[in-house]
């Protein structure tokens, strides 16, 4: 595009092929802008690469029919899922610290030499007789227990 | 007097889908859809896989939106989750080894145009395919500018790049993409 300029001198091609089209927040002034109107007047082939930028902007790509329901679709299905489960887990949580509390000072009384308390495991029992179907233990996620997939979701949840 | 829900700021409507007003949402991804939708278009240069992209990422924003602080506006930051679904996507199909690129866009069978509205279509399948051939950044800039109205600050913010190397990849695609065209048309 050869440098050409209206009869104000004030507006060059280049500007004009980096400026059209006009968009919302760009650092135009009003007096610029009809500068530049001025010059698309004057200035045959900005003019025509004015139009040509029109036509490339009707071969814009819209977006396949159906889309917005298939997102709806799934906010109402498998997105809440997360949500739901992580709820759980909040919940479990408070009841979680307490037995976990418990079990710490029931281990520190053993050690120090109290009476067995019949509802504490054996320290050599394996915790994974606690856990339910869930994968959580009493409450609170038993991490080893679970699959691949729930654990990223968990980790999405928690904002890993 | 009420106000149409089509005018309403998104603001106002990421607010009432946090109250528990799906629908709300629903006109957010009616109103920011297409530009998402363009954008990994211009990632991903498959329809298909843009489309998929496109819904994982309102999908995530759905689940994600009492993260959204209001700092930037609501399609920057629409954008940012588009851009990391379009990266997966992109690590996905290397993984798969797909050669995908491009076939959405392929043009079957062009014929003769019949009609004005055939003529279009053709037209606009051109610019389309001669979109692909640009480089990503340059293709982006394009799209995002000439499509959707960004700003080159917005181009910049949404390709991770400068506000100016918007403006230097806008300029070289837009050149690039006359060029073929032109070159089409004299052939």
């Amino acid at each position: 595009m050869t440098t050409t300029r209206d009869n104000e001198g004030t507006v060059r091609c280049e500007e004009v092929e980096l400026t059209l089209p006009f968009r919302g927040e760009d650092a135009l002034s009003d007096e610029r802008r009809e500068e530049i109107r001025r010059h698309l007047e004057g200035c045959s082939e900005c003019a025509r690469f004015s139009e040509w930028l029109e036509g490339v902007a009707l071969a814009r790509p819209e977006p396949p029919f159906g889309l917005r329901a298939r997102v709806m679709a799934r906010i109402g299905s498998g997105a809440d899922v997360h949500r739901a489960r992580w709820s759980r887990f909040q919940w479990g949580l408070p009841a979680a610290a307490v037995l976990v509390l418990s079990l710490g000072l029931g281990v520190v009384w053993q050690q120090m030499g109290g009476p067995e308390l019949s509802w504490l495991p054996a320290l050599d029992e394996p915790t994974a007789d606690w856990s339910g179907e869930d994968w959580l233990v009493a409450g609170e996620p038993h991490l080893d227990a679970l699959p691949y997939e729930v654990l990223i979701a968990l980790l999405e949840d928690m904002g890993a | 007097m009420d106000i149409p829900v089509d005018l309403t700021a998104d603001d106002e409507l990421i607010a009432r889908t946090r109250g528990g007003d799906s629908r709300a949402f629903g006109r957010l991804v009616d109103r920011h859809q297409g530009v998402v939708f363009r954008y990994l278009l211009g990632m991903l240069a498959d329809e298909e896989q843009a489309a998929d992209a496109t819904q994982e990422t309102f999908v995530k924003a759905y689940t994600k939106l009492d993260l959204f602080r209001g700092d930037a506006a609501f399609r920057t930051w629409l954008l940012a989750i588009a851009r990391n679904q379009g990266r997966e996507a992109l690590r996905r199909r290397q993984r798969n080894r797909e050669d995908r690129v491009g076939e959405e866009w392929e043009q079957e069978d062009e014929g003769e145009a019949v009609d004005e509205q055939v003529h279009r279509s053709v037209e606009a399948d051109r610019v389309r395919r001669a979109l692909v051939r640009l480089p990503e950044k340059q293709r982006l800039s394009v799209s995002l500018r000439l499509f959707d109205g960004l700003s080159f600050r917005e181009v910049g913010e949404a390709t991770g790049s400068s506000e100016g190397a918007a403006r230097v990849n806008y300029h070289h695609g837009i050149r690039r993409l006359r060029e073929w065209l032109d070159d089409d048309d004299a052939r």
